[in-house]
């Protein structure tokens, strides 16, 4: 190496350090799902997370140290990352209001994009203006939800916080236990018919279509879902589509609870005699692992496949 | 006589003001965190920086001169409604005037979707409540209906504008639809910013300034058509336009901070108790009570739960059972 390209290597090299270090902008998203240019100066150190989602995808990357504070947890947090989740404030069993946001003195907000509706944080504009930096989970507001998007949400977040190389291990694991399911399935002929959504009271039954997350999910665990188009369906509705599984999604936190819920919609007067109910192929799956899910989609998609198909898992 | 009045109305008043200010200290200082009286003074002049001047100078305030200017509108066209459709248990939140204002900005978020501005809101908000007012008055005054009949057929042009809200909202399958529809049934102050301050000045002000310079004709209207058409005013003409006005008034607050309920009701009731229905001391009073009472609530809302309890929520329950109250001390004493 010349005296001239050592020098040039130099300058160079500290220029990108100094960009590294310096401000670091992406493209993210309003509550409503419009684009907005987000710049944040430095790597976060007070960070406020608002849904389990969000929580669970920044412990799964280590980073509880530079959380201040998470919310609205929808299931009880993955076993595994429990000690951290408890090291970690819970500031609010629903979303926090601005003002109580505000006097923890974040640099960093990370949730879905209901959190930033007025009557909770407000605009992401509004804490771009104070030099917060914000980020949605893409899933929460585009549609159709997809895999791809937390793949994204994850590569970014990553990069924010300069854990890229934890952010790609999750990744590569990730597909490796999806790429398990799908081999597995694949060799199935006649895929199970699949009603996949939550059971409100007295029957009534808000099915996931194709543009959610779960329906994606399904397809990967061998399922198919009967009703693409997603529907409410009264006790009626269900009877008529009378689908080979039934997949309950909740945000219950015991398992009494989720056996409860089960058993409403097993001992409704009409519902008792679908096909899922009478082969016993009613089965919960937490909200967590469905919607707008983000390091849990492999579990999800896991779960699914064992409830679709026990034989081979 | 009328020099007493006036003297204890001049008291009322500053009282009242004094309340208001009290209020305005309170609702600075306290909250999921507090202030002390110092650390408010400087960071009020201008001291200091960071997240806690934010939380001061940048929500606090706007929302305190939001919630007393929403409040205190709304108080004063309660006591509007109820003496242009001479009924005193007329209030824009029983009459269906702000479930209209809900529907018209509901149809406007699903015609236009999420991104329509606060004018465009706040026209469609002002449409629906219009259309709620004029279906009002055209029944009740066409059918001569009673007090009692009117309150009821009120409420179900209520059940109407919720009914058709919720079928827009479960047709749509608009999970944001309806959480903004939610937002405005409970009805918050947590949305106020400075930014909305003007908005809500320049519509709810020239409104105030309005019925006060017409309190005479308000008390004309309460006589009854034919005496006020004697007396020089053209009753249909006063009672449309103070409709109108009305309607204009709760659709701005409706569009920014959602339904709160029986302020118009509770308010102008008590004062009645204490001055009569004299419309000259009756609006001023009316107003500054109307702001007192929702930035005190407003306080205990915000101060109850980290996630902030609905507004709308709490003077729904202070509300109700004042108005059965009212019902049954009316039927009592058969008027």
């Amino acid at each position: 190496m010349t005296n001239k390209t050592a020098f040039i290597f130099i300058i160079l090299s500290f220029f990108s350090t100094f960009a590294f270090a310096g401000a670091f902008s992406y493209r993210n998203y309003d509550s409503s799902g419009g684009e907005v240019a987000v710049v944040v100066n430095k790597t976060p150190e007070r960070v406020i997370s608002t849904n389990g989602s969000t929580t669970e995808l920044l412990l799964r990357l280590g980073l509880e140290n530079v959380m201040i504070g998470s919310s609205w947890q929808d299931n009880p947090v993955a076993p595994d990352l429990k000690t951290a989740y408890d090291s970690v404030p819970v500031i609010s069993d629903r979303y926090p209001s601005r003002e109580l946001a505000l006097s923890l003195e974040p640099d960093f907000i990370y949730g879905w994009g209901s959190a930033f509706n007025p009557q909770a944080l407000g605009d992401v504009a509004y804490w771009h203006g104070l030099g917060v930096g914000t980020f949605v989970n893409r899933n929460s507001v585009l549609s159709p939800q997809r895999i791809r998007n937390f793949v994204l949400d994850i590569g970014e977040i990553g990069k924010i916080f300069g854990v890229s190389d934890r952010a790609d291990a999750f990744l590569a694991q990730a597909d490796a236990r999806i790429n398990k399911v799908r081999e597995k399935v694949s060799a199935i002929e006649t895929r199970k018919s699949v009603i996949i959504g939550e059971y409100l009271p007295n029957g009534i039954f808000l099915a996931y279509g194709g543009s959610s997350l779960a329906d994606e999910m399904l397809a990967m665990a061998g399922g198919r879902n009967a009703l693409p188009s997603g529907a409410i369906l009264s006790p009626e509705g269900l009877a008529t589509n009378d689908p080979e599984v039934i997949v309950m999604i909740h945000m219950l936190k015991t398992d009494s609870e989720v056996a409860a819920h089960l058993d409403e919609l097993r001992k409704h007067p009409v519902l008792k005699n679908l096909k899922a109910v009478r082969d016993g192929r009613v089965y919960p799956l937490p909200m967590a692992e469905a919607h707008c899910a983000g390091v849990r989609i492999p579990d999800g998609v896991e779960r699914l496949a064992s409830h679709l198909y026990p034989e081979l898992f | 006589m009328a020099s007493g009045k006036a003297a204890r109305f001049a008291l009322t008043g500053a009282i009242l003001l004094a309340v208001l200010f009290l209020s305005l200290v309170l609702s600075l200082r306290f909250g999921v965190t507090d202030f002390t009286v110092r650390e408010l003074l400087s960071l009020l002049a201008g001291e200091g920086s960071g997240m806690r001047r934010e939380i001061l100078v940048n929500l606090r305030l706007p929302r305190f001169f939001a919630g007393a200017l929403t409040g205190g509108s709304l108080a004063v066209c309660g006591a509007v409604m109820q003496a242009a459709v001479r009924n005193p248990m007329a209030d824009p939140y029983l009459m269906g005037v702000s479930s209209g204002a809900t529907l018209g900005a509901t149809l406007c978020i699903l015609t236009f979707g999420g991104r329509v501005g606060l004018l465009g809101l706040s026209g469609s908000a002002f449409a629906g409540a219009m259309a709620c007012s004029l279906l009002i008055s055209l029944i009740s005054f066409g059918t001569r209906a009673n007090a009692l009949l009117m309150i009821l057929i009120g409420l179900a042009i209520n059940a109407l504008c919720s009914s058709l809200g919720s079928l827009l909202v479960y047709l749509s399958f608009d999970a944001n639809l309806l959480r903004n529809l939610v937002f405005w049934l409970m009805g918050s102050l947590a949305p106020a910013t400075w930014d909305q301050l003007p908005f809500l000045f320049w519509i709810n002000v020239p409104g105030l300034v309005f019925f006060c310079s017409r309190s005479r004709n308000l008390n004309l209207i309460m006589l009854g058509d034919d005496e006020a058409g004697s007396l020089g005013l053209s009753p249909g003409n006063f009672r449309l336009l103070s409709l109108g006005v009305v309607a204009l008034m709760t659709a701005s607050c409706v569009s920014c901070f959602g339904m709160i309920g029986f302020v118009g009701i509770i308010i102008p009731h008590v004062l009645r108790f204490f001055f009569g229905s004299n419309h000259i001391y009756l609006l001023p009073l009316s107003f500054l009570a109307g702001a007192s009472f929702l930035v005190s609530v407003d306080l205990l809302a915000r101060s109850a739960h980290p996630s902030e309890i609905p507004l709308g929520v709490i003077t729904g329950i202070i509300g109700s059972p004042f108005f059965v109250w009212i019902l049954l001390r009316r039927w009592r004493t058969g008027r």
